[in-house]
């Protein structure tokens, strides 16, 4: 299947074990765990694991024992940003330092009398871009198709600080095009996903790391019709904690949801040639 | 306005931002295939709608909407309202 199953893997009881560490024994007791979890992904997964090695291999071009070294590497990146998540989540984001390069389009957003949209991808660690964006008065929302992902937010919330992003899930009964029409009348900032798509939803194609690929086209259809300003926004994990915020303007034409698109996979190119460990798209993303 | 005005207003902006034939449009024909709509396409449709023709929607008024007559009905009903 080419395209995401609409679920992300985890459990509540996974993310409870990290919890739990982090409480108890801090933020660096749970990174050691992850050597062996990563090794479990790594070994455990084949499809996801193949998916990443031919990200390396195919696509950025890596030999064959980097391609494997990189891909296990993968996993403990990708299981860094999920404890930073839940440490940052849990009040311990004094822990962290970070950097923000382009803030001021992010203060332009908040300070227009309009709606903004945010496109980011699954690359680096979006979702902890909220607790560094507390000097900004309006909220954001998060369109997500994660459906699994409730339960483990639900849980988060359950036991940690009240979350400042607002999540509208994509639905079959359509709730979610009046929450995301209501963010845009209240001129918050709605942030999509740019690079998942689930199965019957609408794609377009463009070229991204050497390969033509299949993105959503609502996302992109959506922010290139509206007249609100659009930013390619990221958050990018760097070494001891310190987390480096990016924000792009997007150039496009009006209307032409191609252009955005095209826009969009030079920037994700741009962040992935910088950090290319944090491609986090666990399937065949490639294929037709 | 007349259901005939509305069908006309909403038919155009349907050509237009879903860039579709004026044939695919027939009255009993299903909204969501006719357009070839997806679950984030209803979205621009109901920001459309909305600032053509100056009502608010909301999720329960969706309930039923099936056809371009549907859609029509809706929206002729949503003007009464506030007329």
């Amino acid at each position: 299947m080419a395209e995401w199953e609409g679920k992300s893997r985890g459990t509540v009881s996974g993310y409870s074990v990290f919890i739990f560490l982090i409480k108890r024994a801090g933020i660096d007791a749970a990174y050691l765990l992850l050597v062996f979890v990563s090794l479990y992904y790594f070994l455990c997964s084949p499809r996801q694991t193949g998916a990443i090695y031919r990200y390396f291999r195919t696509h950025r071009k890596n030999s064959f024992v980097r391609s494997l070294v990189n891909t296990y590497r993968n996993y403990f990146v990708f299981g860094q940003t999920i404890i930073d998540k839940i440490a940052i989540t849990a009040g311990l984001e004094h822990k962290y330092t970070y950097e923000f390069d382009g803030i001021d389009h992010i203060r332009q957003l908040a300070k227009d009398n309009s709606a903004g949209i945010l496109i980011s991808a699954h690359v680096g660690n979006f979702e902890v871009s909220q607790y560094f964006m507390g000097e900004f008065d309006k909220q954001i929302h998060l369109v997500t198709t994660d459906e699994e992902r409730q339960a483990i937010k639900s849980y988060l919330a359950s036991i940690m600080a009240k979350p400042k992003t607002g999540f509208i899930v994509v639905k079959n009964d359509l709730s979610h095009v009046f929450e995301i029409n209501q963010v845009i009348d209240q001129k918050e900032i709605i942030c999509f996903t740019g690079d998942r798509f689930v199965d019957g939803s609408k794609t377009l194609t463009a070229d991204f790391l050497g390969q033509p690929a299949r993105f959503p086209a609502g996302p992109f259809l959506i922010s290139s019709r509206l007249n609100t300003p659009v930013l390619f926004v990221y958050v990018m994990r760097e070494r001891n904690k310190h987390y480096h915020l990016y924000a792009r303007k997007a150039i496009f034409n009006h209307r032409d949801a191609q252009s955005l698109l095209h826009a969009f996979t030079q920037s994700i190119e741009q962040i992935l040639a910088k950090y290319p460990l944090q491609w986090f798209n666990y399937y065949d993303f490639w294929r037709a | 306005m007349s259901r005939d005005e509305i069908i006309d207003v909403t038919n155009t902006f349907l050509i237009e931002e879903f860039e579709v034939e004026s044939e695919v449009i027939q009255p009993e024909a299903n909204l969501k295939e006719a357009l070839d709509l997806d679950s984030l396409d209803y979205v621009d449709l109901v920001v459309i709608i909305e600032s053509n023709f100056g009502i608010k929607l909301e999720s329960k008024d969706f309930t039923g909407v099936n056809t371009f007559n549907d859609l029509y009905d809706l929206i002729g009903s949503k003007l009464h309202a506030i007329a």
